[in-house]
């Protein structure tokens, strides 16, 4: 590739805003400091680091630069991607604990019981929070598309759209086929069978990654009311306590049982696979993995949300 | 003690990408090729051009640089008088914190030397 043509790659790590007023000037110096020559690592990282930097700011998802509307927004997009976070985790929770209450003795079963119910409850009353938040912006949506939006949010909608059929084909014919098999074929005798849930497992994985991606990218496009961003300051609070009563619950769940009812950890989904434990499974670890660094971005985009609030509220 | 002012927070310490760049725009407006040039020379320190460009894009926003008028892409930068005023709060700042350092240490006296990586101090 020409130096050229490397320099304007390394360019597009800016915003599109930053570009418009640094591009040139920057390009300039590109070529002072490295004439025909390669651009060397050091360099590229510094450019990346730097270009990252400025795009969260132009997102308003750090610093003070954005408008406080905008910094509210981000807020509540970086709580959203926390959310889908523990979306992927729940899914996996959930699969793990598919037969739990038998193998736990019932003298041990109340607490763990009052744990998972409030994992589950918590879950739910989480995707009805992110439904209703879809539904207050989608006025919105439906005026930003009749003023000819579309063509700015094509490529993320559509590309949500085919990962979620890809996804939906992909679990369908997984539950079609797993209708076709003996309990021990289902549960580990059949490698391919195992094999098609975990790729079944990662469409569906990458169709709530995209989803997530098309939600961000729509919602930042959007001319939002004070209405709505007030609701959404109230559905990002109530999001992340969510997200906290999850994640105790979890730890609660996990410990009761890990006391109680080792066999219930020891025979979890996926345990074995890189290493065996009765106490912390290589399954549960990465589903708290996942909780605590949905947990952290919710945390920080809620904070961000009540910084702002009162600045984005009075439309300043 | 030494105490942080407001102006010199903003820039933050004293090796830090603005302060630099102050430093170097204080004897004279120059571009983005100039000031790594100028700051490698007197400071020994080698900017990477997103570092360079993030603290231009902070400073101007802090009205502490500003831009000049240019015939070609190389635009040169100046410093405005909050720049100054800013700069003068972090070197300061720096003066206390060098007394304070010299004066806890008693008979040491410092031997500045330059080298070609820039300026150094060195125990005598």
């Amino acid at each position: 590739m020409k130096p050229v043509a490397v320099r304007e790659r390394l360019l597009r790590w800016f915003p599109e805003t930053w570009r418009a007023r640094y591009g040139e000037e920057f390009l300039a110096l590109l070529e002072d400091a490295y004439g025909e020559g390669r651009v060397p690592l050091a360099a590229r990282v510094s450019i990346a680091r730097a270009g990252t930097v400025e795009r969260t700011r132009a997102a308003g998802v750090t610093g003070t630069f954005a408008a406080p509307a905008q910094r509210l927004r981000s807020g509540s997009q970086v709580v959203l991607v926390g959310w889908s976070l523990f979306i992927v985790a729940g899914a996996v929770f959930s699969k793990f604990t598919d037969r739990w209450r038998g193998a736990t003795p019932s003298s041990h079963r109340a607490l763990p019981t009052i744990a998972f119910d409030a994992v589950g409850g918590a879950g739910a009353l989480g995707v009805v929070l992110v439904l209703s938040a879809a539904a207050v912006v989608f006025p919105s949506f439906v005026r930003f598309l009749r003023a000819g939006g579309w063509s700015a949010v094509r490529r993320p909608l559509l590309g949500s759209l085919a990962a979620a059929g890809i996804a939906l084909a992909a679990s369908t014919s997984t539950v079609l086929w797993a209708q076709t098999l003996n309990v021990q074929e289902r549960n580990g005798t059949l490698v391919a069978y195992e094999v098609v849930v975990v790729a079944s497992g990662l469409c569906v994985v990458a169709a709530l990654a995209t989803l997530t991606w098309a939600a961000v990218s729509v919602s930042r496009r959007l001319d939002l009311s004070r209405v709505v961003l007030h609701f959404l300051v109230v559905d990002a609070s109530a999001l992340v306590a969510m997200m906290v009563v999850v994640t105790t619950g979890t730890v609660l769940w996990w410990t009761c049982e890990a006391l109680y009812a080792p066999s219930v950890i020891r025979d979890g989904l996926g345990n074995g696979i890189v290493f065996s434990s009765d106490v912390a499974p290589v399954t549960l670890l990465a589903v708290m993995a996942l909780m605590v660094t949905g947990l952290v971005a919710g945390l920080f985009g809620w904070s961000r949300v009540v910084r702002c609030r009162r600045a984005a509220l009075a439309g300043e | 003690m030494v105490k942080k002012s407001k102006l010199a927070s903003d820039l933050g310490r004293q090796n830090e990408p603005a302060v630099l760049i102050l430093t170097s725009l204080a004897s004279g407006e120059k571009h983005g090729h100039a000031l790594l040039k100028d700051i490698e020379s007197f400071a020994g320190v080698v900017l990477g051009p997103g570092t360079l460009y993030g603290a231009i894009t902070r400073l101007e926003e802090r009205g502490f640089i500003a831009p000049t008028e240019s015939t070609d892409r190389r635009r040169p930068y100046r410093i405005t008088g909050a720049g100054r005023a800013a700069l003068g709060a972090a070197v300061a700042e720096m003066s206390a914190l060098a007394s304070e350092g010299a004066r806890r240490l008693g008979h040491w006296e410092p031997h500045v030397v330059t080298s070609p990586r820039g300026i150094g101090v060195v125990p005598s």
